[in-house]
């Protein structure tokens, strides 16, 4: 590089580096009044401050009372505790879930999902989860409302008054029907004890998505939004567009004071950085989705929050602007830098290697290995925003990515984010950009998260003994779970270990006695089966059992033979399963994983559509290996006496036993299982979870009779 | 030194102003004039000395406290040096590390390897080099700036330029 060259590149870093201040900009600054009582503070007055913050601090810390216990929130979770659960159950209610939500309901209550029948009407009350479109006549004046709950995917199509439970931004849009954009969830209520039931409303605790359908997710640091799918989406923009059906402009840039070139009546919405010029500490304060919002700017044609909890501003301007503000909720990216406990990898999941670095991932993921260096998220701009595909993609970056034709289009709509990883083992100085936050350090490996605040985490990881460090770069999508599991998936090669399980058999006999049988919240529990292969053993995750409905006994007896047995178990690749109601067998079958089901309802007395004898269910349970079916004993004979109790149990594969209590599950029985090559091989349990979303499992959607 | 403020008038710097003539310029007009014609000097000279984040919000607090005090600074005979003081000890306490971020255009590009290497030398060095090489300023400018003597510059400068030619040659052989 000669001296002439070198002086051009040190004169466009530097003035690359910043852009140029305005005298707005300084008069602003000048005048703010944060920075006008921080001059005038007398020293004494300072420090009589500090020490009274110092008093609070410690107060608040250690002071005994649970629900104010700075040191109680902390400790017990890793997440903002803005968005933690808050909604108790009512004494002798029990909760109905659809999805992140709950509501609670009195336990006397009927439960009943993915009816294809209008509400009944049934006495004391009735939940209807995941109905089936229906149109059904509305009640007669005169009539006496009777208590009927419908909970329903979210409708997406009205927005009216809003009022805030338990944290959580509801909206009634019209008649008894109530609009929760945060969970993707309408509610229907009718009959005295609706509001009530309104009220218990809450988010299962969790990281949670709350992408409307049809809308995609767009993310800047810890925040994400959601917006229609159709909007434009912009990146650092200088200048806004005013894009029709809508824009959404992402990272910091545009300042708004660039001309207009639309109407204003496009709705525009911002998300960036905090307010780089005054610093917001005072303001109306909104509490949208548990989060607080600072508006510290508001006219006709603008409004501007400062979310301090995620550090990021939210800009709405336009017409029809307003909804997208209430998507507003953590990214995938505060899941996967949160602290905790590590997440298991799954036994399933696939080892890779590069750059003196192991990771997992899952065994479905394409592994690419290429010698070129094709940039993060792609070789086109803009770069480092999304993963366009979920693969592993593994860069010696020795070759330049020559010549690439990245054409420019017209406008850019909105991408969904995908999971994702890529490790580049060259060229590490092509980041410096680090988002100074604090470095991880993981099994050894100093991982220091870079720059992009989109939708992939990047980071620069240095192995010990190496002197160049990688550049691995992982999708944020969904929940950021699986993000989160391949972050702490990464160690130094050769120094892994056998998968640790997520608890020790003890610590699940522990979970399930003192917890789950004085619950009755939905659990989700994995078996992995390990088969004699030639050559050793195979091990394979066969099962995965979720409980998702709620067992309702009868208020006379505790009896399990009486109990109304309204388990459900799902499988995430059956392609068949059954579940009792008290007013019959379902049935449900289903091509493969990725179409929906196609369900009977065999109905009492056998009448109705019956794809499959409901008198046979040893037939069923053989004919689908690994199909998880509940046998309520009165009708079938798997059921097992424990402790004097007699429990309904999960049967799958030939001779392999999962039984249910009413609280809970407290037992398994681990029996040998026949497959077809003659081997057998033993069932055990792999991980126990409650507090799992329902339908986690259930894709592509709930079982429909009657559809 | 001459420039044309917003309202399209000819204004001179406010430290070559007679005083006589500063009494008749309104405050707002002075301030206006003498952000025009130092905002891009100081802001090069902070960024080069601290990176893009912390030099832009040093260079932002120094000309804000311009402005809240300017008939004091309106006096003064080196208001730059004095705002380049100002901007490094109201922007002490953020330790933000030197960043130099990428272009977003070829004609502004620089080596992906430039940015590290300036980031090895010193504040000194780094002041020195950028202002001399990369925007003409004289050393008895840079010298002003900083406080310190034409010689010292020139020492920073030519250890510096050493320094960076040397942390270029050894990235550029690392590949």
């Amino acid at each position: 590089m000669n001296d002439d060259e070198l002086n051009r590149q040190l004169r466009a870093m530097v003035d690359g580096a910043a852009a140029p201040l305005s005298q707005a900009e300084v008069v602003l600054r000048a005048s703010s009044p944060v920075r006008k009582s921080r001059r005038d503070w007398h020293l004494t007055t300072h420090r009589l401050i500090v020490v009274a913050v110092a008093a609070v601090i410690v107060v608040v810390f250690f002071v005994p009372l649970p629900s104010l216990s700075l040191f109680n929130r902390l400790s017990h979770t890793g997440l903002s505790s803005e968005q933690s659960s808050t909604a108790t159950i009512p004494t002798g209610w029990v909760p109905v879930t659809l999805g992140d939500a709950r509501i609670s309901v009195p336990a006397s209550w009927w439960v009943l999902y993915n009816s294809p029948d209008c509400p009944r009407g049934k006495e004391p009350g009735e939940v209807l989860v995941n109905p089936t479109p229906t149109a059904c006549s509305m009640p007669l004046p005169g009539d006496v409302p009777k208590n009927v709950i419908e909970l329903d995917s979210f409708h997406g199509k009205h927005y009216g008054h809003l009022k805030v439970i338990n944290g959580i931004t509801v909206y009634w849009s019209g008649g008894n029907v109530y609009e929760v954009p945060l969970l993707g969830i309408s509610i229907g209520i009718t009959g005295p004890l609706g509001e009530r039931v309104l009220n218990t409303l809450t988010r299962l605790p969790g990281p949670t998505v709350t992408t409307p359908a049809g809308w995609v997710p767009v993310a800047y640091g810890d925040a994400q939004i959601s917006v229609p799918s159709d909007w434009t989406v912009e990146y650092e923009q200088a200048c806004w567009s005013w894009r029709a059906p809508g824009t959404v402009e992402v990272g910091p840039g545009g300042n708004g004071y660039c001309p207009s070139n639309g109407g204003r009546a496009v709705p525009v919405v911002a998300l960036g950085p905090r307010p780089a010029l005054v610093k917001v500490t005072s303001g109306p304060r909104e509490s949208v989705n548990g989060l607080t919002l600072i508006r510290y700017f508001h006219n006709a044609a603008e409004t501007s929050y400062f979310v301090p909890s995620l550090d990021v501003t939210l800009t709405l301007m336009g017409e029809g602007a307003q909804r997208v503000i209430h998507t507003l909720t953590n990214s995938p990216r505060t899941v996967a830098l949160a602290p905790g406990p590590a997440p298991t990898v799954p036994s399933s999941w696939q080892k890779v290697n590069l750059a003196g670095i192991d990771f997992s991932t899952p065994a479905d993921w394409h592994i690419l290995r290429t010698a070129y260096s094709e940039g993060i998220g792609g070789p086109c701009p803009p770069e480092g925003i999304a993963f366009r595909t979920t693969s592993v993609t593994l860069s010696t970056d020795v070759k330049p990515l020559s010549f690439v034709s990245c054409s420019a289009p017209d406008r850019n709509l909105p991408k969904e984010p995908h999971n994702g990883i890529q490790i580049d083992q060259g060229a590490p100085n092509e980041l410096i950009v680090p988002l100074a936050k604090k470095c991880l350090k993981l099994h050894g490996l100093i991982t220091c998260p870079e720059g992009y605040p989109y939708s992939i985490l990047v980071l620069r990881v240095t192995v010990p003994g190496r002197s160049t460090p990688a550049i691995v770069s992982i999708g944020l999508a969904g929940n950021g779970m699986i993000a989160r599991t391949i972050l702490y998936s990464l160690h130094p090669t050769g120094t892994n270990t056998s998968p640790v399980p997520t608890a020790s058999q003890h610590e699940i006999n522990a979970l399930v006695s003192m917890e789950e049988r004085a619950s009755v919240q939905p659990f989700i529990a994995t078996y992995r089966i390990s088969q004699p292969v030639k050559g050793g053993w195979r091990t394979s995750t066969v099962f995965v059992a979720q409980r998702s409905r709620l067992i309702l006994m009868n208020r006379d007896s505790t009896s399990l033979a009486k109990s109304r047995y309204e388990f459900e178990a799902v499988l995430s690749f059956n392609k068949a399963e059954a579940s009792g109601t008290p007013e019959g067998l379902y049935t449900c079958t289903r091509l493969n994983t990725s179409v929906a089901w196609n369900c009977g309802d065999v109905g009492p007395g056998m009448t109705g559509s019956m794809l499959l004898s409901d008198y046979e269910p040893a037939f069923l349970a053989e004919e689908v290996r690994g199909l998880a079916q509940l046998s309520p004993p009165v009708r079938y004979p798997l059921a097992r006496t424990v402790e004097g109790k007699e429990l309904a149990c999960l049967r799958f594969g030939s001779g392999a036993l999962a039984c249910l209590a009413a609280n809970g599950m407290v037992a398994y029985f681990s029996t040998s299982v026949a497959f077809d090559n003659g081997f057998t091989g033993t069932v055990t349990l792999l991980s126990y979870s409650s507090h799992v979303p329902a339908n986690a499992f259930a894709l592509p959607g709930k079982p429909q009779p009657g559809k | 030194m001459v420039s044309v403020s917003r309202t399209g008038a000819t204004t001179k710097c406010p430290d070559q102003l007679a005083p006589e003539t500063r009494t008749t310029t309104s405050n707002e007009e002075a301030f206006t004039a003498f952000f025009i014609e130092q905002e891009t000097r100081l802001r090069r000279a902070l960024v080069a000395a601290y990176g893009g984040e912390r030099g832009r919000e040093a260079a932002a607090e120094a000309l804000a406290f311009a402005w809240e005090h300017w008939d004091r600074v309106a006096r003064m005979d080196k208001p730059l040096a004095y705002l380049f003081r100002v901007g490094q000890s109201r922007t002490r306490k953020h330790r933000t590390p030197v960043i130099f971020a990428h272009a977003e255009n070829d004609a502004e590009a620089f080596e992906p390897g430039l940015a590290p290497a300036v980031k090895t030398l010193s504040i000194n060095q780094r002041t020195a080099v950028v202002l001399v090489c990369g925007f003409g300023w004289t050393l008895r400018e840079v010298a002003e700036l900083t406080g310190t003597k034409i010689p010292t510059v020139q020492k920073h400068l030519d250890r510096g330029l050493a320094n960076l030619r040397h942390a270029l040659g050894e990235r550029t052989n690392e590949r």
